[in-house]
């Protein structure tokens, strides 16, 4: 009898010791992160954000008066269209164009990001302007907002209550706005590579990133997703469908250097074309097809057999069964798939390495828009370019220049993390609308 | 059918039944025009794999034929400029095997321990919370991580080699070397090691821990002695990715295990991988057709021969695993 309490309590704490060094090796993993985050910031943010700022009071002073501007602005409208429009007004024509107004968040983001453009380029830098404009961009959320306090509560508690939250979310806003213009050091996101530190910036790396992102993108998905969707649906069980299958999962481990090779060999000698946009992109779209082409299979895979034979039985040919339902159904997962596989392309420098991009750079690729006839051009296709992978590569083994490649690898691990963080929104979205 | 009446009711039957056909025509058409372009898009892959095979098989040849196999394959020292040059792969490989060492010395035990952690111990919350954060450490660029391995660790593990017992086994670091860059594609490597590991773990079916419970197991051995065996294969498939996905790593290794081919296996010194052999060479101008040019494939051939073979041998056991349950 003691030797079975015995052995129980051994094995209970068995089971506790385990579950310390699980969560301790799960800690590594997710302090490693950290540590690369802090170091990054440590030794980067000095690149991307003006320290001075905190030591400058009188530019906070800025802050005040824009924030008095937008909140004399959005108070009063923003309360008194909430009392106006109550419930016997709810299908008022307002009101509709209210709520339209309220729901366009992705609008507001996108006028903020022009006017702050604007904004550096001394279009209308003054407090007044950044003020009203403020205040007009939060005015229809907070009449929204507004509104449902009063329908909720007492009318007069209500009405101090949404007034309290406006004067906040107007607070953060005019923080936001003159911190963005006073903080952050901008001119190192828009001025080129140069060997003097101080001037140095990523503008030619960022502006090749989305060029090569945007080549990548249309070449992979369109390959990717055609394939997966013949490998699923068309393809017959016989040897060479079995040869591409092990081929697929064979493709995904080659490493990344193998297709920079290939590339090289292809383009540069074969060709003869020069190492450029178009290059790069295609080739990265190569290195990421397997990705694409796993994800859109499992996206395929999920539907069931019934829609098909439903698609079928309604008279429906193949095409037209992929193209109206399966295509849209599996939309999310290839979404998903995508972003991530894009992802991997924006942090990947190897492959780009071997074709010869270039870790010097100063003169952008030529505008697609163009002010003569065809007013598109596609010269940038054929310019040579950097990416931010690559500048960072530059950047690390070049004494003087740690911080630009800290301030770059910063840019880079927010870019992706924030595109896995999208995608693995994406995912639980369509997990939830999925109901078959 | 004589008659004109007739004729005409008989040309409009034939104009619509031409009109249908047309339309099936036109849909038979399409039908296979998308076919096709789904095949082609679907051997496009392999028609990419073919390509990279005789890119390097192709340009590797000659490099072979002009100064033999066995002298690449056994000669200790990599020197192309040397009088006479010297063509040994075995410092570039060397390099390759004691980084990819340490990082499945860092990211196998770890790897496997948080697998079985999530997978048996931590709730679901939990579970759904970590999962996904440490998928984000395979997602950083790998030259984000390259720059942390020599700006960040190498220096601290330089602090760290001062301590007493340490200062006994390292006496000298320097700047970049293979600890650090191994240390951290580790790391790297641990999400791949324990995703596809608890995805394993997870599939194994309830009555079997059930059992073991029933036994009077705790859950350590249970996981141990039940959920892992029965997982092996899928965990193998697990390691066997991190490995060539390890070996196959190049910006890491490129800025901070150091640019110097010697045949060498202590961790603590520099030495140049395979790919950074690549890089290196690709960074500057090489021309076409010389010796250096070839020996960049033919380094890279001996990349993806090694990758090829646990890839293989991942899709095997990974068939294996499908089929176990």
């Amino acid at each position: 009898m003691n030797d079975v309490s015995q052995l129980i309590r051994y094995r209970k704490r068995q089971d506790y010791y385990f579950q310390i060094v699980g969560a301790a090796c799960t800690a590594v993993g997710v302090l490693t992160l950290a540590a690369l985050l802090i170091k990054l910031s440590w030794d980067g943010l000095g690149q991307i954000v003006r320290f001075e700022f905190f030591h400058n009071w009188p530019i906070l002073t800025d802050v005040g008066i824009t924030f008095l501007i937008a909140l004399g602005l959005a108070v009063p409208v923003a309360v008194s269209v909430a009392a106006l429009t109550t419930d016997e007004h709810e299908n008022s024509l307002l009101s509709d164009v209210l709520r339209i107004l309220a729901r366009f968040r992705a609008i507001a983001i996108g006028l903020v990001i022009l006017l702050l453009l604007a904004h550096w380029l001394d279009l209308f830098g003054n407090r007044l302007v950044g003020g009203i404009v403020l205040g007009l961009l939060v005015t229809p959320r907070l009449i929204s907002v507004s509104r449902d306090f009063v329908r909720q509560r007492p009318v007069r508690f209500g009405a101090a209550l949404s007034a309290l939250l406006l004067a906040g979310v107007v607070g953060l806003g005019a923080v936001a706005w003159a911190g963005l213009t006073h903080l952050l050091r901008l001119e190192f996101f828009l001025s080129n590579a140069s060997y003097d530190a101080s001037k140095a910036g990523i503008l030619t790396a960022w502006v090749g990133t989305l060029g090569v992102m945007t080549v990548t993108f249309a070449t992979a998905v369109p390959l990717g997703v055609a394939a997966a969707v013949y490998l699923e649906e068309y393809a017959r069980k016989n040897v060479f469908t079995n040869l591409i299958e092990i081929n697929i999962s064979n493709l995904a481990g080659v490493p990344s250097i193998s297709y920079g090779l290939m590339a090289l060999w292809l383009f540069s000698h074969l060709l003869e074309w020069k190492s450029s946009i178009f290059v790069g992109g295609v080739t990265l779209a190569l290195l990421i097809l397997p990705i694409v082409i796993v994800a859109t299979r499992e996206a395929l895979r999920s539907i069931p057999g019934s829609i098909r034979e439903a698609a079928y039985a309604a008279g429906a040919t193949k095409w037209q069964t992929i193209r109206y339902h399966l295509l849209p159904y599996s939309l999310g997962g290839i979404a998903t798939g995508t972003i991530i596989a894009m992802s991997r392309a924006m942090g990947e420098t190897a492959p780009l390495i071997v074709i010869g991009a270039a870790g010097y750079l100063t003169n952008l690729p030529p505008s697609p828009l163009q002010r003569h006839f065809p007013f598109v051009s596609f010269d940038w296709l054929n310019s040579p370019f950097t990416v931010l992978p690559m500048q960072m590569f530059y950047w690390t083994s070049e004494p003087g220049f740690e911080s630009h490649a800290a301030a770059t690898g910063l840019v880079l691990i927010v870019l992706t993390l924030s595109i896995n963080a999208a995608a693995i929104s994406v995912r639980y979205r369509v997990r939830q609308k999925l109901k078959w | 059918m004589s008659s004109p009446e007739a004729k005409r009711k008989y040309a409009r039957l034939r104009s619509n039944a031409s009109a249908t056909r047309h339309k099936r025509i036109w849909r038979r058409v399409r039908e296979w025009i998308a076919s096709s372009g789904f095949f082609l898009a679907a051997a496009s892959s392999v028609v990419i794999t073919a390509l990279i095979v005789v890119v390097l098989f192709g340009e590797s040849w000659p490099f072979f034929r002009a100064f033999g196999l066995v002298d690449f394959l056994t000669d200790t020292e990599w020197a192309l400029d040397a009088d006479p040059p010297r063509r040994g792969i075995l410092p570039l490989v060397s390099a390759t095997l004691v980084t990819t060492g340490i990082a499945l010395i860092v990211a196998l035990p770890l790897g496997t321990v948080i697998a079985i952690y999530l997978s048996e111990f931590a709730p679901f919350a939990m579970r759904e919370a970590i999962k996904p954060s440490l998928e984000l450490l395979s997602a950083v660029p790998t030259v984000v991580y390259g720059y942390f391995a020599l700006l960040f660790l190498s220096p601290l593990l330089k602090v760290v080699f001062k301590w007493p017992v340490f200062s006994w086994l390292v006496t000298d670091l320097p700047q970049q070397n293979m600890l650090s860059a191994g240390i951290v594609m580790g790391i790297m490597i641990i999400p791949y090691v324990s995703s596809l590991s608890e995805d394993a773990m997870r599939s194994v079916p309830m009555l079997l821990r059930e059992g073991s419970y029933a036994l009077g197991g705790n859950k350590f051995v249970t996981a141990l002695h039940v959920v892992f065996p029965s997982a092996l294969s899928g965990i193998g498939a697990a390691y066997i990715l991190g490995i060539s996905r390890a070996i196959g790593e190049t910006m890491i290794v490129a800025v901070a295990a150091g640019r110097l081919p010697h045949l060498t296996f202590n961790p603590a010194g520099s030495g140049e991988t395979i790919t950074t052999y690549i890089v290196e060479k690709t960074q500057g101008e090489t021309p076409y057709g010389t010796p250096e040019y070839q020996s960049i494939f033919a380094a890279g051939l001996v990349l993806f021969i090694i990758t090829l073979v646990f890839n293989i041998a991942g899709y095997a056991l990974r068939k294996r695993y499908h089929q176990a349950y």
